[in-house]
């Protein structure tokens, strides 16, 4: 206790303050804009902060990191353009909800409910990380097998739909998973010889043409009446969500809290999982499940509360094992290492102040994050009372704006464009997308993990229940299948 | 790419015909910012490693010096977006064992990585060592060799090039150890420390926290010297085995560049590797600051080929057949 309030005495120096919202504030902005995401940005910062103070200077680069989260939420609720992954799922009931008149009320969920999150997980990487850190050394190729398979069975979950057509969507996403260099000896799959596909396809164009792009060619084969969206108030207060909804929201925030802390500490699957792993948990423990997909508060909430959450979590690995969650925590272990510290566990002994300054910055940052949102989402959602026929345009223009910069690859515009045809068509005949993006991101884990584990069992299966972790969650996932497949039968039996 | 493809068709009279107007072009190069292409993702050692260099560069000859990821097409993407560059001075990038052996062996490029690159120098080296958990029985290379001949051991890596020191010794000892591919170099580490491999060959900058930790014994330096921060630990060759993993990494021009301006170009960068601040932030990331001039770094690629070809037949990751 007594070095975090040392911690804040390193934070609270006006320089340290200015560094925390410079990167918070580029978080901010960098999540708004699709495919522009936190890891070129960050990269692009990097050699700024050589000459920096090494606290000064990971204050800023995660501040724009976590900030990241919030920023992600206005394109997904808005324009059905998913800012970042871990936005996705926030597509599916956010935009409803704007649809609604409710964009306000669905802003302010999520950036509250990330608020909440961020600030818990903080919490939670100040008085657990040691302990959890060597939870994280478990997980072995058994243990994320079993993982990936839990978190693929949730599709039984996710749909409202008939079970036929999730698994169907499901099959959709691990076939696109698979595409691309083999895991474990590099043999090209399905890549017709084409040099952009050699790493498969990306999450961005995937991600943008099934959701962004779709929703264009929707709007383009409708009426213009039919498409009128409810102007949101534009009152002072226009954000906060009703009392009716603010209520529904607090279960699915404390959730998906702790849901996206845990999740988000593991490598690998992280703030994307969390997600989805709560839309699909909020969705089975609702009263109203028949809401999801049209609006319901609850997939806005819990989704957004665990992806902060999740990006709390990863800082847990890599401050106290060196060991990073993801991409972008794997950049930030650079910085470190440029400026000549080792995150791990020798750093709470060598540099205490850079470990405590961190963490501190994260708690003001959060705060800083949403005294910086709130306010704006009065702006943000007046870009709803542009006429249809201007906003259509702008949104293709970010989309492929977007797509362009994530990789500065054109075959990616292309095969976002293809997507978009794709999704149109699949939403057209009542297919559920998110499902396949799950698919997508869990799938080639799931394969990597099994044939790891093979590997090293030399091919005995008994490797999948050789610790209670990995036999834990093969237990979990028959659980979730049983317990996704038992009503609906009932259900249509009756 | 179609532009290259008529030099090279051109032969010699082409290349004449390009010299007079590239000598006048080499008078005011750098006239527009320099492009240095990096294959890996922002992050990764190589790209942190340009950074430095990019940001040194950028001194010397009075230009901006970009650092574009081109990623993708599992490493080809970079490379082969190299080679098709315009060669005007203009655009760099990174060459290494990637570009040179492991990419063209296992997939179908359209450059010849022998013929497509005018080669600057290398920078840096990965210096590899292998490592098992704190908690195995295992304490030395020789006990490690010793298990391998009794049962089948496992070893996590990430990456081909990693890996060729394993496969020498298990050649040189008899011992059987199987490869683990990992996606990161940290999940490789990460796999060790949590006993879900027997033992890990990764580089100095991923094993490095976790030896400090004491999560990790550091058996023996992969590499051809003792890694400097621990100056007791011997390397396979001092064990009596060898075996060695080489990681340069450097950079290319595409080939036809004009040589005034490659000359001019190689020289910034011999002066940018002797200064001593680039020296202490490449270090710092855990990788060896080496320079080798172009002619030299593009021989040593040769010679690191010849020892990789047969591991990526062995290993079916290579698409050629034995020729």
């Amino acid at each position: 206790m007594e070095a975090l309030l040392g911690g804040f005495a390193v934070t609270l120096s006006i320089e340290n303050l200015a560094y925390c919202f410079v990167g918070v504030l580029l978080g901010t902005v960098v999540g708004i804009l699709p495919g522009l995401g936190p890891l070129t940005t960050i990269a692009i910062l990097l050699p700024i902060t050589f000459k920096m103070d090494v606290t000064s200077a990971i204050i800023m680069l995660s501040g724009i990191y976590y900030g990241v989260a919030y920023g992600g939420t206005v394109t997904s609720v808005l324009m059905r353009i998913p800012g970042e992954a871990s936005s996705v799922v926030t597509c599916l009931d956010g935009y409803e909800m704007a649809r609604k008149g409710r964009a306000g009320a669905a802003l302010g969920v999520a950036g509250i409910g990330s608020f909440v999150a961020g600030t818990v997980g903080v919490i939670g990487i100040s008085f657990l990380s040691p302990p959890l850190a060597q939870l994280v050394v478990k997980f072995g190729p058994a243990e994320y097998a079993m993982l990936m398979l839990a978190g693929l069975s949730l599709v039984t979950y996710m749909s409202g739909g008939s079970l036929a057509r999730a698994l169907l969507m499901a099959a959709f996403g691990l076939l696109l998973g698979t595409i691309g260099s083999d895991p474990i000896n590099m043999t090209q799959r399905l890549t017709f010889d084409l040099l952009s596909l050699g790493d498969g396809i990306n999450l961005v164009p995937l991600a943008i043409g099934l959701f962004g792009l779709s929703e264009v060619l929707f709007m383009a084969r409708q009426d213009p009446d039919a498409l009128k969206v409810l102007p949101p108030p534009s009152r002072l207060l226009g954000f906060m969500p009703s009392r009716e909804e603010a209520r529904r929201s607090v279960a699915p925030v404390g959730r998906g809290t702790v849901l996206g802390f845990l999740v988000g500490l593991l490598p690998g699957g992280g703030a994307v999982l969390a997600s989805f792993l709560s839309y699909a948990i909020e969705r089975k423990l609702s009263k109203r499940p028949e809401e999801f997909g049209h609006g319901a508060v609850e997939g806005v909430a819990g989704p957004e509360s665990a992806n902060n959450a999740g990006t709390a979590g990863a800082f847990v690995p890599l401050l106290c094992m060196g060991i990073p969650a993801n991409a972008i925590t794997a950049l930030l272990l650079g910085a470190f290492m440029i400026h000549g510290v080792t995150p791990g566990p020798t750093i709470l002994e060598r540099q205490p102040e850079v470990f405590w300054g961190v963490v501190a910055s994260m708690y003001i940052g959060n705060v800083m994050l949403l005294i910086l949102n709130l306010p704006l989402i009065g702006l943000f959602v007046r870009i709803l009372e542009v006429p249809r026929a201007f906003l259509a345009p702008m949104i293709l223009a970010v989309c492929l704006i977007g797509v362009y910069s994530s990789s500065g690859n054109p075959a990616d515009v292309v095969l976002a464009v293809v997507f978009g045809f794709v999704g149109y068509g699949l939403r057209r005949s009542g297919f559920d997308l998110g499902i396949v993006i799950l698919a997508y991101v869990l799938g080639p884990i799931f394969e990597r993990s099994v044939r790891q584990a093979l590997a090293i069992s030399d091919g005995d299966p008994m490797i999948f229940f050789h610790s209670w972790l990995s036999g834990g969650f093969a237990v979990l996932a028959v659980a979730i299948l049983v317990a996704g497949l038992w009503p609906k039968r009932v259900g249509q039996a009756a | 790419m179609y532009r290259r493809t008529m030099l090279r068709a051109g032969g010699a009279l082409a290349a004449a015909a390009y010299a007079a107007p590239a000598l006048s072009q080499s008078g005011k190069w750098p006239s527009r910012e320099i492009t240095l292409i990096n294959p890996n993702a922002p992050g990764a050692s190589t790209d942190l490693t340009a950074r430095i260099v990019a940001q040194a560069l950028e001194k010397r000859l009075n230009a901006t010096v970009i650092v574009k990821n081109v990623v993708g097409g599992a490493g080809a993407l970079g490379p082969s977006t190299l080679a098709a560059a315009t060669p005007d001075g203009h655009t760099m990038g990174l060459v290494a064992i990637s570009s040179h052996i492991t990419v063209p062996n296992m997939m179908d490029v359209k450059y010849d990585p022998w013929k497509a690159f005018d080669v600057l120098g290398q920078v840096a080296s990965l210096r590899y060592g292998i490592g098992v958990r704190t908690e195995s029985p295992i304490k030395s290379i020789e006990e490690l060799i010793a298990q391998g001949k009794q049962k089948l051991l496992t070893y996590s890596s990430n990456n081909v090039t990693n890996v060729v020191a394993m496969f020498q010794l298990a050649k040189l000892s008899g011992a059987k150890f199987r490869w683990v591919v990992f996606q990161g170099g940290v999940e490789s580490v990460t796999a060790a420390i949590g006993g879900h491999v027997d033992a890990v060959i990764q580089t100095v900058a991923e094993m490095k926290p976790q030896i400090e930790a004491g999560k990790l014994r550091f058996l023996a330096s992969a590499a051809t010297e003792r890694w400097p921060d621990y100056p007791d630990v011997k390397t396979l060759r001092e064990l009596g085995f060898d075996a060695v993993t080489n990681g340069p990494f450097g950079y290319a021009f595409p080939a036809g560049v004009d040589p005034a301006i490659k000359q001019r170009m190689e020289s910034a960068l011999a002066d940018v590797m002797a200064d001593k601040a680039v020296q202490t932030q490449i270090s710092n990331l855990g990788i060896v600051p080496t320079y080798r001039n172009g002619a030299d770094y593009a021989a040593f690629l040769k010679q690191i080929e010849g020892e990789l070809v047969p591991i990526l037949r062995e290993t079916g990751m290579s698409k050629k057949k034995a020729a």
